[in-house]
């Protein structure tokens, strides 16, 4: 996607925005230039802190995530046996909304930033799971022989076949769910804690009926969101140049 | 150089497709394999490798029995052998690398040989090969014959002394395939492989083969070898005996 076609489909967002809110005429929903007024005098003070709050836990998490699931999908993807004892259990539990864990993690994990970080890594972690078995198993035979007849034993297949094969796949995980993190990180932050931007949407700015304040939230959460994606896009183009050749 | 001694092989609970197998090639032999399909010849070819390994019997090479894959063996498949993220320079380096990431320690990588950096070794066999200048291409982006010639360039940069080749030149294009067989004979004379090709192509395995081995339908039957002594220049193709040898070798492969 060009930068200027994003930035052509944001200031039409804004516009209908502007009009619908003009239509209205409800102070539930204060017109653009409030809000990013509201936004701007916020940032600075606490809204700045709140989003830093935000954006660690959840690149935390992603990053746990990613740790934890690469090696633990490709060693399942590439042993038959591994994956007859696994994948049972990985089917039961994919379907479950991991979100409905959120009471037992902050009875476990108290109500600090390790059970934000860890109830979205836990949301993450099947996410790139299944994706990074699927892309391991589905490595052809051919290609993991005649790399074991350059001499590769079981390490270097790992380093040098199984680990960049599964490279897209994980960063494709990752976009596709980095609106599921946000949306978990909103969810665990929006209660029991005192900081982040579920937090300062929920409590400091719903709460007390600061309309243009509350949006300014809102657009600071969709703004992470927007970042983390973005990031991911250019990762994937950096790290995998073969995918993108026309 | 290759000594197969009373070889059985079967997958699995399943009918052998070799039984008590014997056959030696000697050092600097050219030899092609042929046989109807599902015969094993691929099958042979991995056991030659060291990818798979014999229910009964041994595969001796170079006078030891095989426990996986010799680091002087050289092995080109059909297709899908190169990493699809890699470009045609990294995948030639692919080989060298893998030593470098072992370390001489006679297992992986021979232990004799220097691992030197393969930078330049790699250069040399892309400008003989040809592909030079698709070095920075993806596997994608390159021609079926391309992508054979970095499969070739990737096995000869480790200075092999066996070359094993599976159906290796199948999927290219009629012309482009006779060239590829042209620089498989003039790379065995610069290099003194001794090299095996297992193929169904009656033309390719009387053109590169001096000495053919036909596999039988069945385990049980004897295979049988037909010397071709003249295979070895561009010019063979289409000479007499070259169509003398192929009709023997239909002949023993009809049913």
């Amino acid at each position: 996607m060009k930068g200027r076609d994003t930035l052509t489909a944001g200031a039409a967002i804004l516009l209908i925005w502007q009009l619908v809110s003009w239509l209205l005429n409800m102070p539930i929903l204060p017109p653009p230039t409030e809000v990013l007024q509201a936004f701007f005098i916020a940032l600075p003070h606490d809204l700045g802190r709140h989003f830093l709050v935000s954006g660690f836990r959840v690149v935390a998490s992603i990053l746990l995530a990613v740790a934890t699931a690469w090696p633990l999908g490709l060693a399942i993807g590439q042993s038959a046996r591994l994956d007859r004892l696994l994948s049972p259990a990985i089917y039961l539990i994919y379907p479950i909304p991991k979100i409905v864990f959120l009471p037992l993690v902050l009875l476990f994990l108290g109500i600090g930033n390790l059970s934000k970080i860890f109830i979205i890594a836990f949301v993450l972690f099947f996410q790139i799971l299944v994706v990074v078995r699927d892309a391991a198993g589905g490595i052809r035979p051919e290609l993991v022989h005649s790399v074991r007849s350059l001499g590769a034993g079981r390490r270097a297949l790992f380093r040098f076949v199984y680990l960049p094969a599964c490279l897209p796949a994980v960063l494709t995980a990752l976009r596709v769910s980095a609106g599921t993190a946000v949306a978990v990180l909103f969810f665990a932050e929006s209660f029991a804690t005192t900081s982040g931007l579920g937090y300062y949407i929920i409590v400091e700015t719903w709460g007390r009926l600061a309309y243009p304040e509350m949006y300014a939230g809102v657009v600071a959460m969709a703004l992470l969101g927007f970042i983390l994606y973005a990031v991911l896009d250019q990762l994937e183009k950096r790290l995998c140049p073969w995918l993108h050749l026309t | 150089m290759i000594i197969v001694r009373g070889l059985t092989f079967s997958y699995a609970d399943q009918t052998p497709i070799f039984e008590n197998l014997h056959w030696h090639v000697a050092h600097g032999e050219a030899w092609s394999v042929i046989g109807p399909s599902g015969c094993g010849k691929t099958t042979l070819l991995y056991l030659l490798a060291g990818l798979l390994h014999p229910t009964k019997g041994e595969v001796l090479v170079d006078g030891q029995p095989l426990q996986r894959p010799r680091p002087r063996t050289g092995l080109i498949l059909q297709d899908y052998g190169l990493l699809p993220w890699a470009t045609v320079a990294e995948n030639a380096a692919l080989g060298l690398r893998v030593r470098q990431f072992y370390g001489p320690d006679g297992r992986h990588a021979p232990r004799s040989q220097q691992v030197s950096p393969p930078a330049e070794k790699v250069d040399f066999w892309l400008k003989r090969l040809g592909i030079d200048r698709v070095r920075d291409h993806y596997p994608v982006q390159i021609s079926g014959g391309q992508r054979q010639r970095t499969a070739i360039a990737r096995t000869l940069a480790m200075t092999p002394d066996l070359l094993l080749m599976d159906e290796p030149f199948s999927s290219i294009d009629a012309l482009t395939r006779e060239e590829l067989q042209d620089l498989t004979l003039a790379l065995r004379e610069e290099t003194a492989l001794t090299t095996v090709l297992v193929t169904h192509s009656i033309e390719e395995a009387a053109f590169l083969g001096r000495r053919i081995l036909v596999l039988p339908k069945d385990a049980e039957q004897e295979p049988q070898i037909v010397e071709n002594p003249q295979a070895g220049a561009p010019a063979y193709r289409g000479s007499a005996p070259f169509h003398a040898v192929c009709d023997r070798l239909r002949e023993r492969l009809a049913p």
